[in-house]
């Protein structure tokens, strides 16, 4: 009798887990969830060309500074995702010719963070240089002796007060010297292929469209 | 002489006058099926079985039809995988339904059918595209009323008002509209599960210019929209040189509100939905025809 009584409070106590599982199960699934669409700017290659204060091609002397964004590495996004080891990268470039600007110094010092752009409130250190131009190109990714194309252009005085860096916001690119790959971080309208032949005229081009 | 001559001379003449009797145009193929349903650039239901009907063909004895019906991309990009893989049909029936568990993603499709004679060839019908987003539309019965933020000029309040006007205007439906500008939102910040629409600016300066949050219910329907506008860039509703038109990017972002996913193919550029836009651009501000399709389809209208 003892065991009947036994069996049944155990047959008892599943059917309730069981129940309890399945309840919790279908409040989970009922959840709402969230998604994000975001409508995307393309600018033509001549208005990227026209905006870039800065053309150069450079060669890749070092990392001059490599450092966490923040003290525990983790960067949280705006879509609440969050990047782990996010690390700021500073690269000092030798400027072997100019193409568009006014830029004196031989070399020049470019930004960049892994995972995505940085944001300047996500620039730690540094602020002390104030003589560095930094460029904020979330796909940079450089290595020491590489040529490429850089195109540049000042972001906001506020930064550089803040900061003591430069952002550029909307039309940096980086490209390979033989124009074979690139990246720009603003959306052209057509793939962006700047290379060391063609430049001059994209750039007189763009001049005259002004 | 000249018989030769006169002969050539005859032919040549006779073709002349033959060429504009000459049937030149392409022939449809009568032994093709003609699909009726979906339409060309429907909007499905995710989540949701989904019938394809065609008619059968006028010409050709057909012995059986084949379907096939391929995920193309997903948010923009490549897929390609086959969700209905040469499915035989027997001749007497000329739909089938596609599984409610294969359409569930933001999705661009591609349906055909073929139709097999009893001689052995194969006539293929015009191949049908459609998409799939996450949501069914706005919930049942209800309408997103949006606050604006009390922040911006008269000029963007406006533009705001203009834009919720184009899709009313162009559905038939008042599913969205706007508060009146003095009850709108006073913080530039959001919430997007507080159960208020909003449209308010933020800087980011990795973001896109502007971005919709829709917060939808485990049914699909969407029950909140947030609308933030990135003050990294320039706007204004003018055309001013090297900036955004407010009223472009709004339309587009309302399109989102109404469960419209984004278009990502060349056809599509001049459609308010196209995932990209460019600066002084305006012509998002009119809704085009397959916009409008869309809305009302996933808001049951049609």
């Amino acid at each position: 009798m003892k065991n009947i009584k036994r069996v049944i409070l155990l047959a008892l106590l599943c059917a309730l887990s069981f129940t309890a599982i399945s309840c919790t199960q279908l409040d989970s699934s009922k959840k709402n969830r969230i998604t994000i669409d975001a409508l995307q700017v393309r600018i033509p290659q001549k208005t990227l060309i026209a905006r870039a204060e800065i053309i150069i091609k450079g060669k890749v002397l070092e990392i001059a500074d490599q450092f966490m964004t923040n003290p525990d590495g983790k960067r949280t996004l705006e879509d609440g995702s969050v990047i782990e080891n996010a690390q700021i990268t500073v690269y000092t470039v030798e400027i072997q010719q100019l193409y568009k600007g006014e830029y004196t110094d031989s070399t020049i010092q470019v930004l960049t963070s892994n995972g995505r752009g940085l944001s300047p409130d996500l620039i730690l250190k540094g602020e002390d240089d104030t003589s560095i131009l930094a460029e904020d190109l979330d796909r940079l990714d450089l290595t020491v002796g590489e040529e490429c194309i850089l195109m540049l252009a000042y972001g906001e005085q506020i930064c550089e007060e803040a900061f003591g860096y430069y952002l550029c916001y909307g039309h940096a690119g980086y490209f390979t010297a033989d124009g074979n790959g690139g990246y720009c971080n603003a959306k052209a309208v057509s793939p962006v292929t700047l290379t060391p032949e063609t430049l001059p005229d994209d750039i007189a081009a763009a001049a005259a469209n002004e | 002489m000249n018989k030769k001559f006169l002969l050539i001379t005859l032919v040549f003449t006779m073709t002349i006058c033959f060429i504009p009797f000459s049937p030149i145009k392409a022939v449809a193929d009568s032994s093709a099926p003609v699909i009726t349903s979906p339409v060309q650039y429907d909007e499905v239901d995710p989540y949701t079985a989904l019938t394809i009907t065609w008619t059968a063909p006028t010409s050709g004895n057909v012995s059986r039809y084949i379907v096939s019906v391929r995920e193309l991309k997903v948010d923009g990009e490549e897929t390609g995988t086959l969700i209905v893989n040469q499915r035989i049909i027997p001749s007497v029936t000329t739909s089938t339904t596609v599984d409610a568990a294969s359409i569930v993603r933001r999705g661009y499709y591609r349906a055909s059918v073929c139709a097999v004679l009893s001689d052995g060839t194969y006539h293929y019908s015009a191949e049908r595209y459609f998409y799939s987003g996450i949501t069914k539309g706005v919930q049942s019965g209800k309408c997103l009323s949006f606050k604006i933020y009390t922040g911006f000029t008269d000029g963007t309040k406006d533009a705001i008002y203009y834009a919720s006007r184009a899709w009313i205007n162009g559905i038939g439906a008042e599913l969205i509209n706007t508060y009146a500008y003095s009850q709108g939102v006073s913080s530039d910040s959001f919430n997007n599960s507080d159960g208020v629409n909003t449209i308010t600016p933020y800087i980011d300066f990795d973001a896109a210019p502007m971005t919709t949050y829709t917060n939808w219910t485990y049914d699909y329907q969407t029950a909140e929209v947030d609308i933030r506008v990135n003050k990294n860039f320039l706007w204004s509703n003018n055309q001013t040189e090297d900036t955004l038109d407010i009223q472009n990017f709004i339309t587009h972002e309302f399109g989102h509100a109404h469960g419209v996913v984004h278009k990502h193919e060349e056809y599509a550029e001049s459609w308010t939905m196209y995932h990209e836009a460019g600066y002084e651009e305006i012509s998002k501000r009119s809704l085009t025809e397959h916009d409008i399709l869309s809305a009302k389809r996933l808001n049951g209208l049609t």
